[in-house]
């Protein structure tokens, strides 16, 4: 068993001369970046730059060429099929905001309604909350079974006529299980309600196919993909995107303008106004070529296993609560493993093992993780979550472990003084 | 490298581990709930002001070490104040939290294990929320 990871070395962060004791546990909120992410993004700068889309001298062109062939990339990478289109965004926030601002409000009527999921991040569950408050129409939420995943029967039984959109997480932030996205694409499309799917977590698990998925909408963002932040996608199946209003208005994103009106262009770039942000889709790109050049078989093996030791290293600490009951050994799919866990350390708040945790040099996410509605639905208020990523090894697993022993003997020895 | 010993201070744990004013039942005047939105710490204040005197002080809510000590020396440390000096008081412990060395040393020996606080820029807040909804209490007047 290795104790540490073959691709650490790829990661400058842990070299000598930055934060060599490291131990990273937060990836569900960023992963940390490759050496080949940052200077593909730092050559490209320095030596590529301008601005894409617009100028007519060859710099610009091959920056515009360098965007295009991102788009492609980003479609074989998800899968999606040719009648499609692709959007860069600043995120995933900013996609689930296009869709519900430009193909959900525009239908919203008083008897119109919104389905999400219990589990929801607050990035796609607020603009859907905005939209039904300002047209008086209903946000239904779809419970979870006992073992974290979306309650497809129920979930079935709030759907009907007036419903506009389900909006779910492919993989919550807070539990870490893959919803059965595919299934819940069937029931919707079986009632002609279109699907959007919150693929925030689920990309860094890698063989996402959203032709398969069947949703009408895939959104994520580069940063939980060992991109950069500031840049997203959002996948439009069919021709979603022609029926819908731009959604920020400005330049690059138009056909004809008078003082009177303006013709928008019908492409994917009615919806990324202004200047794109090409050094972030070039190191989108450079991770998503990074990972492939891993092997998604590996990376999902490296994760797994790390993910099972993590599983059962927890579950052997009697203090540790977590959110969820994890699956027993024989019910356990490998490929539904989570690559995160929420809990609690029992007689300790969150946020004190996280800055005793931190204090061993080891980063965790302590809070509500942007889903308090969940943590309320649970009757807590904040968890601690551990997440894994690439440069993982099982020695952070058992630093975490031994940081926890630490963190409650701490707090459990001083309460018997 | 900040050290948990560092943070956690005896004294600070003290408080956390035997809060005053933790769940304690009072006649209240005023009372104001507080939260700290980044990491989820609930805290609601309850005070009875009487004869222009904070007469009682509790508080309740689920948060976490450094929040609750900091609202259990708040609760021993204001009782019996004047309102009319409690902004010029509880200046020192928040100045103390902050960092800003602004008052004398005497008036914030009381709170010593709080000063360490301000080295852990994303635990001022935890340690600031009692007070900041304490000031909200006293503007608050129950019905």
């Amino acid at each position: 068993m290795a104790t540490t990871s073959a691709w650490k070395h790829d990661f400058p962060i842990f070299s000598a001369n930055a934060h060599p004791k490291l131990c990273y546990l937060d990836s569900a909120a960023t992963c940390l970046t490759p050496k080949h992410v940052a200077d593909a993004m730092y050559h490209y700068q320095c030596y590529s730059h301008a601005n894409s889309h617009k100028g007519l001298y060859q710099l610009s062109a091959n920056a515009t060429e360098l965007v295009e062939k991102g788009r492609n990339k980003v479609a074989e990478f998800l899968n999606a099929p040719m009648q499609s289109e692709l959007v860069f965004t600043s995120g995933t926030t900013e996609s689930i905001n296009i869709v519900a601002n430009c193909f959900v409000a525009p239908k919203m009527t008083r008897d119109a309604n919104i389905v999400i999921s219990s589990a929801e991040h607050h990035a796609n569950l607020l603009p859907w909350q905005e939209i039904c408050r300002l047209h008086d129409a209903e946000l239904r939420i779809a419970p979870l079974t006992p073992s974290g995943i979306i309650d497809i029967k129920a979930l079935n039984l709030l759907l009907d006529n007036n419903t506009l959109i389900v909006a779910i997480s492919h993989v919550s932030n807070v539990l870490g299980f893959i919803n059965p996205v595919a299934e819940v694409c069937q029931l919707a499309q079986k009632k002609g309600v279109a699907v959007l799917v919150d693929g925030a977590q689920a990309v860094a698990h890698g063989n996402v196919n959203v032709a398969e998925i069947g949703c009408d909408f895939y959104t994520f963002s580069a940063h939980k993909l060992y991109g950069p932040t500031g840049c997203g996608v959002l996948y439009a199946k069919g021709d979603h995107l022609s029926h819908m209003p731009p959604y920020i208005l400005g330049g690059g994103i138009i056909n004809k303008v008078t003082y009177q009106e303006t013709e928008y262009i019908n492409s994917p770039l009615k919806f990324e106004p202004g200047s794109h942000n090409v050094v972030g889709i070039i190191g989108l790109v450079e991770a998503i070529d990074y990972l492939n050049d891993i092997s998604w078989f590996d990376i999902t093996r490296h994760i797994s296993d790390l993910s099972m030791y993590l599983g059962d290293k927890l579950a052997s600490l009697d203090f540790v609560k977590p959110l969820i009951k994890p699956l027993s050994k024989h019910s356990r799919n490998v490929q539904s493993l989570p690559s995160l866990v929420s809990f609690q350390l029992e007689g300790i708040h969150a946020h004190d093992v996280a800055s005793l945790l931190d204090s061993e040099n080891i980063a965790v996410r302590a809070g509500h993780h942007c889903a308090q509605p969940l943590h309320k639905m649970f009757g807590v208020h904040a968890s601690i979550r551990s997440s894994l990523g690439l440069y993982n090894s099982y020695q952070d697993i058992d630093r975490l472990v031994v940081a926890l022993n630490n963190a409650y003997q701490l707090f459990a020895i001083r309460e018997l003084e | 490298m900040n050290t948990a010993a560092g943070l956690y201070q005896q004294a600070l744990l003290e408080h956390h581990k035997n809060p005053i004013g933790f769940h304690k039942q009072i006649s209240i005047t005023h009372s104001a709930s507080g939260d700290n939105a980044v990491c989820g710490d609930e805290i609601t204040v309850e005070v009875n002001i009487t004869a222009g005197k904070i007469q009682e002080l509790a508080f309740l809510g689920d948060s976490c070490a450094i929040c609750r000590a900091s609202a259990s020396m708040m609760c021993q440390h204001l009782l019996h104040q004047r309102l009319s000096q409690i902004a010029t008081i509880i200046k020192a412990p928040m100045d103390l939290i902050n960092g800003e060395c602004t008052t004398a040393v005497n008036s914030t020996e009381c709170y010593s294990s709080l000063a360490v606080i301000n080295t852990y820029p994303v635990r001022k807040q935890c340690a600031l929320l009692p007070w900041q909804t304490f000031i909200n209490a006293i503007n608050n007047k129950n019905e």
